[in-house]
């Protein structure tokens, strides 16, 4: 059974006195368990309300969204789909409720109404994951902004989900902060088995995921492995997306006729590479 | 004569309390008139404190600052007129956004110049131009805005004050790739057809280094280096040691260089890169 | 302003820092009280006696104490004046025009200012040596009672937490956003009040803007993490009333007790 499954999901905001505004025109995925997707697009694709399907923030208006099998659209599965499927959100400063760290990351499983005992293992735990086990008794506000969403990765895994998803978790961080989440990001996928789906504006960032969706007006228009997908530097332009520099710089130098294989991501990929060719 | 001076500027916040500390330690810098300086460092570096005494937002606790060789201090009530020459744009500039319509909010900063009604709807559309905005957007409010229009029509706003110099603090943070693209783009050509002086403050390299003549790296609050783009990204491994990164393209030169290949590091675009690379690789290509 | 500690907690392991944070609020409450019955300066001196070793107990540094006083001091002081000024009893020791001075005056001046600061310090004593979560955390359990009368304590209590958490952001918002529209010429130091009032437009309305976004992203992310209000909710810290919080009741009625004695026998 996929971790989520979307058949043909539409959604419309609707207004008063005005046309629905469609946002997503019949969405059709499957993510595996223990996947790490990086999901793409530019801002007002319908990514981001995708999302908020994935954990029955928002019900679709047409189709259907099964989380573990679950249907969104039924009201008894909407705590237990919550449950396993985390979301951490954009802004580090508004996701955070109490004043101190671990009572904050206790939120989730106090609200789902286990023992104090259990609930105090599992926030030792959730904090020792996301390496913030030092700052336990520290005011969230005087974190640092990646420090903060690691608390919010914290708070969400003490409710041992089964998937995370994070829409735009580092747009608003430093590059350190951007590295320590990323890092948190990827370990849990790796040791954990967490099937992870990144939102992302950052290239570089889509490229450490083992699948790549690119969504366009509100259906997914390109998916693949990150090299399949950053191959198509042209179409990822059109679409008003990037492809990482290492990415570019190999494509330019085989429009000069240099011998290079397609889609290498990382710089090390693209020096080795290039340390063969001039060997 | 530079345009702006800064003299042995020191700022410590919580001066002799259990929090002090210290922000600025003694910069010397000059700006010159025309350029487009790219300044970079890390969070805690000083970077934010040091650009707000350019426009007197702050007050250096020593040394000065000169704006075309006079002390903005002198007369504490005439700094109002500095902000006026030296323009700002702060993180996320769409937060501040308060009129009704755009129009009114690209008016605010020249309305508070005390210019007359002509002379300020001249510069409204001027700047509106320059960013990018239409006519009809004008009238819209804030709220009725994209994300991209916000910030492109809050910097419109300190655009339209026309500074001698333009100050701006991560311009491009949580913008997709294409509203990226389009204020730096944007910037880039404003530098250029009005000859304005210029401060670009980024986390990211590649902007800098697309856009900038000479690049200020701040290091716990002092000046690690202030020199051309070029002999920025040729140091590296310097700029590595302390915490930052360089251009995906300068990285993979440097790897090379590691592995014991001839080759020179200062590129930083891809084409720079290019050019690099296929001399290494027979110019039979080229 | 940005390193202002709300709720100025001051952390420490001592006999106060210990107690329950219900009994702590119920004996400040009742420390009002104390602090209100003495009829004569030997009252007031067993009051001061009592403060004094509960302070010594709390590990507090004095000085930092009384800072918390200084905010009223105002206060203290106009009362006091008023007292020197209308209350003419005893001796008179100074007249000039309708302003008498008295004995009685002076006296009464004394013994009200000497309990208003015993008060503030009191008070103060239960917010340096309380988080505010754990104050909070008292507040919602103490007004349990209340969920017959229909009014919800939990939420009461949500309120508190989440406007605790925030109040420091939304200040550092605030410093931005003055500091942006300063820099497109905003001014705030000059005018008339009308004007001054006027030139605070420019920082509010941003300031609900993003009020109202965090508030919106909050609720979300409470929704996020399966919030649906104090229904089966359980929580990771118990509170415990141990010996301490009887040993420490236990002192307070034993004052008590003496005040009253004191009160009937001078």
């Amino acid at each position: 059974m996929p971790m989520l499954k979307a058949e043909s999901i539409r959604f419309d905001y609707v207004y008063e006195d005005e046309a629905p505004q469609i946002v997503l025109r019949g969405v059709e995925m499957e993510i595996e368990k223990g996947s790490f997707v990086a999901l793409l697009g530019h801002n007002g694709c319908g990514k981001s309300t995708l999302a908020k399907h994935f954990n029955a923030l928002l019900l679709p208006t047409g189709g259907r969204m099964l989380v573990e099998g679950m249907d969104t659209a039924h009201e008894q599965n909407t705590y237990p789909i919550r449950r396993r499927v985390g979301m951490v959100l954009q802004n580090p400063d508004n996701q955070l409720v109490s004043t101190i760290v671990e009572e904050d990351v206790a939120f989730g499983p106090e609200n789902l109404g286990l023992p104090p005992a259990e609930i105090r293992a599992r926030v030792d735990e959730a904090l020792a994951a996301v390496d913030m086990t030092a700052y336990k008794d520290h005011s969230p506000h005087k974190l640092s902004g990646g420090q903060k969403q690691r608390v919010a990765i914290a708070g969400v895994l003490a409710m041992h989900p089964d998937c995370l998803v994070l829409d735009e978790p580092t747009a608003m961080l430093d590059p350190q902060g951007r590295q320590e989440v990323l890092d948190t990001v990827c370990r849990l996928n790796r040791e954990q088995g967490m099937t992870v789906v990144l939102i992302t504006h950052y290239m570089e960032e889509a490229a450490l995921a083992d699948r790549v969706m690119v969504m366009d007006e509100g259906v997914v228009v390109l998916d693949g492995t990150p090299r399949q997908v950053f191959a198509k530097g042209d179409r990822l332009q059109a679409l008003g997306l990037d492809v990482p520099q290492p990415t570019a710089l190999c494509a330019a130098l085989r429009e000069q006729g240099v011998d290079l294989p397609q889609g290498l991501l990382t710089p090390e990929e693209c020096a080795e590479a290039l340390l063969k060719l001039i060997q | 004569m530079a345009l702006l001076t800064l003299e042995n500027i020191v700022y410590t916040y919580g001066v002799k309390s259990p929090f002090e500390q210290h922000a600025v330690r003694g910069v010397s810098m000059d700006i010159r008139e025309g350029e487009l300086m790219g300044i970079i460092g890390h969070t805690g570096s000083g970077k934010s404190t040091l650009i707000q005494h350019l426009n007197g937002l702050v007050r250096p606790q020593q040394g000065r600052v000169l704006l075309e060789g006079k002390d903005i201090w002198e007369d504490p009530k005439k700094i109002r007129d500095v902000r006026f020459k030296v323009g700002m744009v702060f993180q996320y500039p769409e937060h501040q956004l308060f009129e009704d319509t755009i129009y009114k909010d690209i008016a605010f900063g020249p309305r508070n110049m005390g210019l007359p009604e002509e002379e300020i709807d001249r510069r409204v559309r001027d700047a509106a131009a320059t960013v990018g905005l239409t006519k009809e957007m004008l009238d819209k409010s804030p709220f009725d805005l994209s994300g991209g229009e916000k910030r492109r029509a809050a910097i419109a706003g300190v655009m339209a004050m026309e500074p001698q110099i333009l100050i701006l603090d991560e311009p491009t943070a949580g913008l997709d790739p294409r509203g990226r693209e389009q204020v730096l783009a944007m910037i880039r050509d404003y530098q250029k057809q009005r000859g304005t002086t210029v401060l670009l403050v980024s986390h990211s390299m590649e902007d800098i280094a697309r856009v900038a003549d000479r690049v200020l790296v701040m290091n716990h609050g002092r000046v690690a280096m202030l020199d051309t783009v070029e002999r920025v990204f040729s140091r590296a491994e310097e700029l590595e040691a302390i915490g930052l990164t360089v251009p995906a393209v300068t990285k993979i030169l440097l790897l090379l260089r590691q592995k014991g290949v001839a080759v020179d590091t200062a590129a930083y675009t891809i084409d720079q890169a290019v050019t690099q690379l296929l001399l290494l690789l027979g110019g039979d290509r080229t | 302003m940005r390193d202002m500690t709300f709720g100025q907690y001051f952390p420490g392991n001592s006999f106060l820092h210990k107690l329950d944070p219900r009994m702590k609020l119920v004996l400040t409450l009742l420390f009002i009280v104390l602090v209100f019955l003495p009829q004569n300066w030997w009252g007031v001196l067993l009051t001061v006696v009592f403060l004094a070793t509960v302070v010594a107990l709390s590990r507090l540094p004095v000085k930092m104490l009384f800072k918390s006083v200084r905010p009223v001091l105002f206060l203290v002081l106009f009362t006091a004046l008023l007292n020197v000024l209308y209350v003419h009893e005893g001796t008179p020791l100074w007249r000039w025009g309708f302003l008498h001075v008295t004995t009685g005056g002076l006296n009464n001046a004394a013994f009200i200012a000497v309990r208003i600061v015993c008060l503030i310090l009191g008070s103060s004593l239960l917010t340096y040596t309380t988080t505010p979560t754990a104050l909070t955390d008292g507040i919602e359990r103490l007004l349990a009672p209340l969920k017959l009368v229909k009014v919800n304590p939990h939420e009461l209590a949500m309120m508190m937490t989440i406007a605790l958490r925030f109040i420091p952001t939304l200040m550092e918002e605030t410093d931005k956003i003055m500091a942006a529209q300063k820099a497109r010429g905003a001014d705030m130091e000059s005018g008339g009040l009308l004007r001054r009032v006027k030139a605070l437009v420019p920082i509010l309305i941003p300031l609900f803007v993003s009020s109202f976004r965090r508030a919106y992203d909050l609720a979300m992310a409470m929704e996020c993490r399966c919030y649906q209000g104090g229904q089966g909710r359980t929580r990771m810290k118990q509170l415990r009333t141990t010996r301490l919080d009887w040993v420490a009741l236990s002192a307070y009625l034993l004052v008590l007790a003496g005040l009253i004695v004191l009160n009937i026998l001078l």
